[in-house]
């Protein structure tokens, strides 16, 4: 047994190394950015936070049980690494160029910047992180308990110990700390995280150093020959056959996702990345590591089995064994191997997932409410990297709620590899994003919904074993009793394994969503541009959004907005450089595309894009600098659409244009004609005003009769004249719509008789005989009534004026037929031949026949009259000699009209 | 020129090959042919086959990333040499 | 006398009284018709010194009746002064161009219309 304040005190000077590691690292980065900080052997070393505390302690433990079944975790690593020429180094270089800050910053960006992805994705890894941090914690917990047990490590790891939560609780509040000191200092996320770096990179070699320390001890003090070691071994290495099967291959493919998937795996490999010779070294230098790491693991795992009583728990071989040999210092290495891997993946799980909080929970939220303060541009800043440190607070003690609500249940024992496969439900969309142009937004987030919610029901809620959420009875039953709903044999699929049917069902519904979605939606052109950067990296990496993207903001608008974020130091020095130097109103695209990729490096670039959105005015996205970007086949495919398109559009502007001339010549014709109209009409009567006055000036002994006569002409010409006048102002009114009189009920009979009494001594002067008909009797209609024998007299004078029969005769009837009242003025004239039929009714056209009644308006206006009625007014079609025109007017029935005559006032028609 | 053109393509084939080799090894059925319960020197067959599978990838990736490290290297000496 | 023989053919009875009228004391022997077909007939049967042309009237129309009088020999060297309420620019054109005497519009002055038909008949004008 080791004195618990000796560990302790142990532990804190490792800790204070640890913190002077980083403080330096964070110093010399100022100083010297490309330094050894930056050099491949850090990156890599960075990398190996893949090992957690659950691999250092775990890998003995199932080596133990189950023989190789621990090696596919690192297998799956190796070959992902060793071919990083197909994926790694696409991804890392997108990574790079892009500036992105997060696992959930890189899929939002890629399909259009989408702020929802980035927000599902951050809570996905927040679910599929917690309980892993609380396993860290467990193991952390459980390994200091045990190498500081008073009975000894030996009593300890053989029996169930009650956790201890307040190591638990203080070990969490000192990774926050830690967390929080070197990992939330900056903004910038890809300003690296030097400090944090060299310090885990210090863990990544004493967490290796450890294990291998205790594996050449342990392989030193082998006695005998190696056949008597592996006596004892677990029959799966002996008989391995069987360890071979679908579990192995799903868990070698799940890891090999899990590495880049994982939100600290992706923070090391490709937030932190800075150039492509990291990750080739890494190629290599990682599963090297790994390969070292893994090295000892069946000689303890053997030793112990041989060594170590029956009960003693497996997972704690590394510890106990130098214990049991007498060799505390090396059981205390051990310990702080653990710790290490352990306080490592603590560390930048939180930096990793704090900046997705941030930058995809709580600045979208923030900017979509405006809760963000704009007092000054200090206090965003502090508002934004408040939400970081929170939320590693947030979710180190979430981590540390699971570990204490699951306590001693086996729950937390798998977790690692349920954690594995939640995360990987990311995958799709990262290798579609980067390979695929089609994938849109939609089949990502609805696949990865779907993923999700088959890796919770399958594998995540069941881990529980009835404890929280999922009673044991949908477990063994499925839910609601649907035996096709168990969550081991989703659909009837029994017999396999848990976590490879909850991998088989999650991913492959998810991609299969993912594809069959992609193909049947349309991206938004932001979303275009995206995948045409991201699947083209290596082809125009010089190519950037400015050249296609075309927006305008005001300068002192966007200086505000970097000024939020950036702080008022950078945000000078950027606009005082290159083109922010020019002093201009409107913002150059270069300047707002350099603004918004320095944004999206502190917040990402969905929150970037929606701030920089905010000041924008006018956006547009070129398609022909989009199409350029697209493949070649795509770009065929795509011009030829657009030159289709554009040339429609050309035929249609080019046919509206004709057409709207044609109009335009039309209505100029029209125009011409009806000045030329009104002008003869209007001079007609004044000739006659004219000569008359003349006369009456020059012939002052005139008799009084005649003087009287020529008088009465002058008066009669000054009124046709006015009444012309008036009707083209109502005719222009009525064009307008501007006439609203009221419509009482009224007989036309009335208005008919007194169109013909005004119309008879025309009649006579002009010697025409004017018939009256057969007549309807009483009837109702709407109307005004002075209106209605206007448009009568009208009609009427026309037929006498226009007659030049030798004996000529108008004839009016009135009649109600079919419920119909109608009149017909006919006459025995020269008729209208065919051709003019409509003319007449339109203004200023004028036929022959329409020709002499004033300016040719008296139809037009007529008809509207009538229209405005609800009645009609067009020529019979069927008249032998001359032209009869019928007027049509609904009838009132009496009923109705009683009710019509009560409220007249509402009748009044627009 | 072109002789360092042709061997990068050489080198980029084995690095796209690599990693599917690697997987074929690892996954049955050919890890099955290793997986006899028979000992080689006292220690399971299968323990030598998974680490000399492993070992011999690290070694192909450290290969294969110093041929593509010297070809960078000589391709920008050259790009040096263009510019001076 | 006959020289003096006026037609008028105007179809808006106000201005042919008003014509008649004046006319008549500057002189004139005064014949009105209204409707051109009827024009046309008597200018090809009677003979006259002058004729006032209105162009918008029912039947043939003013043009037609000037090309008719200069297609015809006999009628070649009538007087005709046009008088028209259309007063634009191409009516005129085309009235000189059928060999139109004179275009007057209307509203006109009677003294600018007794003036022109004196000229063209060689009478001394009278005050009226």
């Amino acid at each position: 047994m080791l004195h618990a304040d000796f560990v302790i005190i142990i532990c804190l000077i490792y800790v204070a190394i640890l913190f002077s590691v980083a403080f330096a690292g964070d110093r010399k980065a100022r100083r010297n950015p490309g330094g050894w900080l930056s050099s491949p052997l850090v990156y890599t070393l960075s990398i190996s936070i893949y090992c957690t505390s659950w691999t250092f302690f775990g890998a003995v433990g199932t080596a133990a049980r189950d023989g190789f079944d621990f090696a596919p975790i690192y297998l799956g690593p190796v070959i992902v690494f060793i071919g990083w020429w197909v994926f790694l180094r696409k991804l890392v270089t997108v990574g790079r160029v892009h500036q992105t800050t997060s696992i959930a910053d890189f899929i939002s960006a890629r399909f259009g910047k989408h702020p929802g992805l980035g927000a599902l994705i951050t809570i996905v890894a927040l679910v599929a992180t917690a309980p892993y941090i609380a396993l860290q914690l467990k193991a952390l917990t459980d390994s200091y308990q045990v190498l500081t047990h008073p009975a000894g490590a030996i009593v300890a790891s053989s029996t169930i110990l009650k956790p201890d939560y307040s190591v638990a609780f203080w070990l969490a509040a000192g990774l926050c700390s830690f967390a929080i000191i070197f990992g939330v200092r900056n903004l910038n996320v890809n300003e690296h995280h030097h400090g944090v770096i060299a310090a885990i990179a210090v863990e990544a070699v004493v967490k290796l150093a450890a294990l291998l320390i205790v594996g050449l001890w342990v392989v030193l003090s082998i006695r005998g020959v190696p056949a008597e070691m592996f006596a004892n071994a677990p029959v799966s290495l002996m008989q391995p056959a069987d360890t071979f099967n679908v579990r192995w291959i799903t868990l070698i493919f799940l890891s090999g996702i899990a590495v880049v998937c994982l939100p600290r795996q992706f923070q090391v490999m490709v937030v932190e990345n800075s150039s492509e010779r990291q990750i080739r070294t890494a190629s290599w230098l990682f599963p090297l590591y790994l390969f070292l790491l893994c090295l000892f693991v069946f000689p303890i795992a053997i030793a112990g089995l041989n060594r170590l009583p029956a009960g003693a728990n497996p997972d704690l071989y590394v510890l106990t064994l130098p214990l049991q040999e007498g060799r505390p210092h090396l059981a205390l290495l051990a310990f702080i191997g653990g710790f290490s891997s352990a306080t490592s993946m603590v560390i930048i799980s939180s930096i990793a997932l704090s900046t997705m909080i941030s930058n995809h929970l709580i600045v979208p939220l923030a900017l979509r409410f405006s809760v963000i303060p704009s007092a000054s541009t200090q206090s965003v800043r502090r508002f934004i990297l408040n939400t970081r440190r929170a939320s590693v607070i947030f979710i180190v003690f979430l981590g540390f709620l699971y570990y204490w609500l699951s306590g001693t249940s086996s729950a937390l024992a798998s977790i690692g590899l349920i954690s594995f496969c939640g995360v990987a439900q990311f995958m799709p969309g990262i290798i579609s994003g980067l390979f695929w142009r089609r994938a849109s937004a939609s089949g990502v987030i609805v696949g990865m919904i779907a993923g999700f919610i088959l890796w919770a029901y399958t594998l995540f809620l069941p881990s529980f074993g009835g404890m929280f959420f999922m009673p044991l009875s949908v477990i063994e039953g499925g839910l609601l009793g649907i035996t096709w709903l168990k969550p081991y044999a989703l659909f009837g699929l029994s017999g396999l394994d848990p976590l490879v049917h909850a991998v088989f069902w999650s991913l492959f519904v998810n991609a299969t969503l993912l594809i069959g979605i992609s193909l049947i939606t349309e991206p938004t052109p932001l979303a275009r541009l995206q995948s045409a950067l991201f699947v083209d990296v290596f082809r125009r990496q010089t190519e950037s959004e400015q050249r296609i993207m075309r927006r305008t903001a005001r300068v002192a608008d966007l200086r505000q907005v970097a000024e939020r974020i950036l702080g008022p130091r950078e945000a000078v020095q950027l606009f005082a450089s290159g083109q922010g130097a020019k002093r201009t109103v409107i913002a150059s695209d270069d300047l707002l595309s350099q603004v918004e990729q320095r944004l999206a490096s502190h917040i990402g670039a969905a929150s970037a894009r929606s701030m920089v959105s905010r000041v924008v005015t006018n956006e547009t996205i070129s398609v022909q600098e989009l199409k350029r970007l697209a493949g070649e086949a795509e770009q065929i495919r795509a011009y030829s659409e657009e030159l289709e398109r554009k040339s429609r559009q050309v035929e249609e502007a080019a046919a509206e244009l004709a057409s709207a001339n044609r109009r335009l010549r039309e209505i100029d014709k029209q125009k011409d004609e009806f000045l030329s109209q009104v002008s003869h009409e209007v001079r007609t009567p004044m000739a006659s005003i004219r000569s008359f006055s003349d006369i009456l000036l020059h012939d002052r002994d005139m008799e009084e009769a005649r003087r009287e006569r020529f008088l009465a002409i002058i008066q009669n010409e000054s009124i046709r004249l006015t009444r012309l006048l008036d009707s083209i102002l109502h005719m222009n009114q009525m064009e307008r719509g501007e006439t609203a009189w009221p419509l009482e009920l009224l007989d036309p009979e009335e208005a008919l008789d007194q169109a013909l009494e005004s119309c008879e001594a025309l009649a006579h002067s002009a010697g025409v005989r004017l018939e009256r008909g057969q007549r309807a009797g009483p009837v109702q209609v709407l109307g005004d009534s002075d209106k209605l024998a206007q448009v009568f007299i009208n009609l009427i004078s026309n037929a006498i004026k226009h007659n030049a029969d030798t004996a000529p005769l108008v004839r009016v009837t009135s009649a109600v037929r079919d419920g119909v009242y109608e009149v017909r003025i006919a006459d025995n004239g020269p008729g209208i031949p065919p051709q003019e039929r409509e003319l007449i009714f339109i203004k200023f056209e004028r036929g022959r026949y329409a020709g002499r009644s004033g300016a040719g308006l008296g139809l037009p206006i007529s008809r509207q009259i009538v229209e405005r009625f609800g009645g009609s007014l067009e020529l019979a079609e069927d008249c032998k000699v001359g032209a009869e025109f019928v007027v049509r007017l609904r009838p009132v029935e009496a009923s109705r009209a009683r009710d019509v005559g009560e409220d007249a006032p509402p009748a009044a028609a627009k | 020129m072109s002789d360092l053109e042709s061997h990068s393509h050489g080198i980029r084939d084995a690095a796209v090959v690599l990693p599917f080799a690697m997987a074929a090894l690892l996954l049955p059925p050919l890890v099955l042919v290793f997986a006899r319960p028979t000992l080689v020197a006292g220690i399971p067959l299968i323990i030598l086959y998974i680490y000399s599978v492993w070992a011999l990838a690290v070694l192909s990736a450290f290969l294969i990333a110093r041929h593509l490290d010297l070809r960078e290297r000589a391709r920008r000496k050259e790009d040096a040499g263009v510019l001076g | 006398m006959s020289d003096r023989r006026l037609l008028v053919v105007e179809d808006e009875s106000n201005i042919a009284e008003a014509l008649s009228y004046v006319l008549r004391r500057a002189g004139f022997v005064v014949e009105t018709v209204s409707d051109g077909d009827l024009a046309l007939q008597r200018l090809q049967r009677e003979h006259f010194a002058a004729v006032v042309l209105d162009i918008m009237i029912p039947g043939t129309n003013g043009f037609e009746i000037l090309r008719a009088v200069r297609a015809d020999p006999a009628l070649a060297d009538l007087p005709v002064l046009v008088l028209t309420a259309r007063g634009q620019a191409k009516d005129r054109q085309l009235a000189e161009e059928l060999g139109a005497s004179a275009f007057v519009t209307k509203p006109f002055s009677n003294a600018e219309v007794v003036e022109r038909l004196c000229a063209f008949t060689g009478c001394s004008q009278q005050e009226s």
